[in-house]
């Protein structure tokens, strides 16, 4: 998911507890903040740290002066046989061939594993808007090429494969993927920026990240009332609610995609695969997740927000506020009809008959009938692997 | 209301609108900066204008903010060419100026534009009571909002480095120091904000625009110095007879816009760009067209709703210079006042849609005939001789600080919207209340 989806969702779990939200409102407290942090920082140590601790092994820089697909293709391919071989991982490092401060040259590969082949393609040069790029006003400073190789190439391999992508991958901007090639039961498993996802995504790291935030609060209660009872109070032990439970929370978001995380480290380095109903670009799927935590969110202030007074029409007439439960249940009722329920029912139909009666204009689905396989186009299948994709803002994590 | 009185408002709203395009050939130039500048000279002859329903000078400034909305952005985008020595990224409407395709760009925003134009005509009139809960609800929380899109910005400035040096130490170093660079901006900008809020040097007769030296500096003389040092050439520009789009184009780039003015109208200090940021997370809008509709509701939702809210009976919420000078001399009352306010929008809007196309024409000629360093030369000195009008030698040192700050995101290739800290930062710490504590270890106090 996007990032600002974790964020919101970290948010969200903050908002749940009732401490954390009177700490907000009654102290000026960060608490709710906090939350939004922790839910984001699997994504930033993985992005902003991880990704340069792993090592590589094979590192493919097409020469922009001679463009060819072969070194591409056997690379990759040299990579999957040497993993059945020798029965360790290899890695795979694509970089991506910048031109500009606007023209990326991409290309693509495309493990057919049903083949037994590694297809490399040198792709047409794209802005950074992943646009494709042409026409007169290419910059002049832009580097020629001198000669031409092959522009598409076939390297085939010994081992079998388990390639759950059946994507064509785009090395497009930015920084280019890598990939690792794993023997899993007598197979060579393809897994996609092996980095992400793994220990900074594991519920391990939840729980530290709750420590950190119950010693911080702990200290911070200590030092305020200068009695170390007040080191374990309902203050520091909320923090670490909100801490481990905002970090867990990005965690299960993930799952929805295909991915998965690594779940059971520091004793497995194994990355599960996700449900796969949903990937990182989906703009459904962002929507609707970033609509539901705002929305948990504000019915967290409606309820604890006294001075708002909001009362919804179900409940007007009745005794007792939102600590009555009676009161917080119908309340809730007409909350999540209202103001949840009807607006996703109403965009996903719309969605829906947008997409019967105008489908996908403007991003083509491309079938491949060579191989029988369905190519998404480059944002999306780039949006789901998420390293490629870090847009102009900070992009998808 | 008489009809006689509703035909002088559109009458003065469109000598705003008019005041407005001229206004906006200048690039840089701020909607605030000009309101400012014309409240400055309506005060100074406020006996010829104090016989007026204060409705004709409401009027007038509604227009001028619509007019100006629309069109201000469109001579910066055919007069500041991108030169990619400066820049890691350029943005959509840079790119279609090299593919001689700005007209089409500007289209593309103007559309954006009048989305938001519509959905302010036609939701903004049912949405009060909503927009008055909302109002209520959200403001014991509003320091923790603006905390989180701090943070939230920090924590998203990313690794601009390809990925190819030979070590990890190398290439987390590549990496880190865009990072480290953007925090340092961040960092700057929130100590000048800081210090603006609570010890400025500018003379107390000029207070009213004491941000304008900082908001020049920052974003608008950096721009028209990388423009004089821009070695690249503008193509001719082709003004084509249609646009390409689809409807989901328009759909999601006018939400992502419509929703980033509405979290800015009730978020103080949160402008445009990083409440575009967020939605543009939060809907995933992809794609040149998609972001360049979106910049064009974005601006429009936020100079303009926002102003409307101020007259929405029960909401009557003043934030942005337009609604500050409004308030001078009119106070909102009834919804006969809003609805003919919202109605003047909707045709100044309408006819500023159309202005824009024309306008875009005469950009086009412009840059054509004249060389865009002169126009960007002729811009700054016009800009600074303002600064030093407005605001004395204390604003011009001030614009000077804040320009070597406004060029750091262009010589280190991080993000401008770091630079919206001299806001955020500020704002969050008094809001936080510990404003004054901070200013004070500081020594601004």
């Amino acid at each position: 998911m996007k990032g600002i989806g974790h964020f919101l969702t970290g948010i969200a779990v903050a908002s749940c507890f009732p401490e954390a939200m009177r700490m907000t409102l009654e102290d000026n407290s960060l608490i709710l903040l906090m939350g939004g942090a922790f839910g984001l920082l699997p994504d930033t140590l993985d992005f902003r740290v991880g990704r340069y601790l792993w090592p590589k092994q094979h590192v493919v820089t097409p020469d922009l002066k001679r463009l060819d697909a072969r070194p591409v293709a056997e690379t990759v391919a040299r990579a999957i046989d040497e993993a059945a071989e020798t029965g360790k991982p290899t890695l795979v490092k694509l970089n991506t061939l910048k031109m500009s401060a606007n023209y990326h040259r991409t290309y693509s590969i495309f493990v057919d594993q049903e083949r037994k082949v590694v297809r490399a393609r040198i792709g047409p040069l794209k802005t950074m808007g992943q646009v494709m790029g042409g026409g007169g006003h290419l910059p002049r400073s832009l580097p020629q090429e001198h000669e031409r190789g092959e522009l598409q190439w076939e390297s085939p391999y010994k081992a079998n494969m388990v390639n759950l992508y059946h994507a064509e991958t785009s090395v497009g901007i930015f920084s280019g993927p890598d990939f690792a090639f794993v023997p899993d039961r007598g197979k060579v498993r393809m897994d996609f920026i092996p980095w992400h996802r793994t220990w900074a995504h594991s519920p391990f790291v939840g729980l530290l990240c709750g420590l950190l935030a119950f010693l911080v609060y702990g200290l911070m209660g200590w030092s305020g009332t200068g009695d170390p009872s007040a080191f374990v109070s309902t203050t520091s032990l909320t923090a670490f609610g909100v801490g481990t439970l905002a970090f867990w929370g990005h965690t299960f978001v993930d799952q929805f995609g295909v991915l998965g995380s690594v779940l059971f480290w520091p004793f497995s380095n194994r990355r599960s695969g996700g449900f796969g109903w949903t990937h990182a670009a989906s703009v459904l799927g962002n929507i609707t997740l970033n609509y539901c935590c705002m929305a948990i969110v504000f019915w967290n202030l409606i309820v604890y927000t006294a001075e708002a007074n909001i009362i919804l029409p179900w409940a007007r007439g009745m005794d007792g506020g939102y600590s009555d439960l009676k009161f917080y249940l119908i309340s809730l009722a007409n909350y999540l009809t209202y103001y949840v329920a009807v607006p996703l029912v109403i965009l996903h139909v719309g969605a829906r008959l947008y997409r019967r009666f105008f489908p996908y204009r403007g991003h083509p689905r491309i079938k491949d009938e060579e191989y029988g396989t369905t190519r998404r186009s480059d944002s999306e299948s780039e949006g789901e692997d998420e390293a490629g994709s870090e847009a102009l803002d900070g992009g998808s994590m | 209301m008489e009809p006689m009185m509703i035909l002088a408002c559109l009458g003065m709203s469109l000598a705003g609108a008019v005041i407005a395009a001229a206004a906006s050939l200048i690039p840089g130039l701020h909607i605030y900066n000009v309101i400012a500048i014309t409240m400055t000279i309506l005060f100074a002859v406020e006996h010829f204008f104090s016989g007026l329903d204060p409705m004709l000078m409401t009027s007038f400034l509604i227009g001028l903010v619509v007019g100006f909305s629309f069109l201000f952005t469109i001579t910066s985008q055919y007069f500041q060419p991108c030169d990619d020595s400066y820049r890691y990224v350029m943005l959509p409407h840079e790119k279609f100026l090299f593919e001689g395709r700005a007209h089409e760009a500007v289209v593309l925003g103007s559309i954006g534009s009048l989305v938001a134009i519509f959905a302010i005509g036609v939701i903004f009139p049912f949405f009060g009571q909503y927009a008055a809960v909302i109002r209520g609800l959200v403001r014991p929380h509003l320091y923790w909002i603006i905390g989180a899109v701090i943070v939230f910005l920090l924590m998203t400035e990313w690794p601009k480095d390809p990925g190819t040096g030979p070590t990890p130490l190398k290439r987390m170093l590549d990496g880190w120091g865009s990072i480290l660079m953007g925090y340092f901006c961040f960092g700057m900008a929130g100590l000048l904000g800081i210090f603006i809020f609570h010890r400025t040097i500018i003379p107390v007769e000029s207070s009213f625009q004491s941000l304008m030296p900082v908001f020049v500096g920052l974003f608008a003389i950096p721009s028209q110095l990388l423009t004089l040092l821009a070695t690249v050439g503008v193509p001719r520009q082709h003004v084509a007879k249609s646009v390409e789009l689809t409807g989901e184009d328009v759909i999601r780039g006018g939400a992502s816009g419509i929703l980033a003015g509405m979290v800015s109208a009730f978020t103080p200090s949160l402008t445009p760009g990083p409440a575009m940021l967020l939605s543009g997370h939060a809907t995933v809008t992809g794609g040149d067209r998609q972001f360049i509709i979106g910049g064009g509701s974005g601006r429009v939702m936020y100079y303009v709703g926002t102003l409307l809210f101020f007259f929405m009976p029960g909401v009557f919420l003043r934030r942005g210079g337009a609604a500050i000078n409004i308030s001078l001399f009119f106070t909102p009352e009834t919804w006969a006042q809003f609805l003919t306010i919202a109605g003047l929008i909707v045709l100044v809007g309408a006819i500023a849609f159309v202005g824009s196309l024309g306008y875009s024409r005469l950009a086009t000629a412009i840059v054509a005939r004249v060389p865009y360093k002169w126009l960007s030369l002729g811009g700054m000195a016009i800009m600074i001789a303002l600064v030093g009008w407005v605001t004395s030698w204390q604003g011009l040192v001030i614009m000077l600080v804040s320009t070597c700050i406004g060029m750091i995101p262009n010589l280190w290739h991080t993000r401008r919207i770091n630079l919206l800290a001299v806001l955020l930062v500020p704002m969050f710490l008094n809001m936080w209340g510990h404003g004054a504590d901070v200013a004070r270890w500081l020594g601004f106090l």
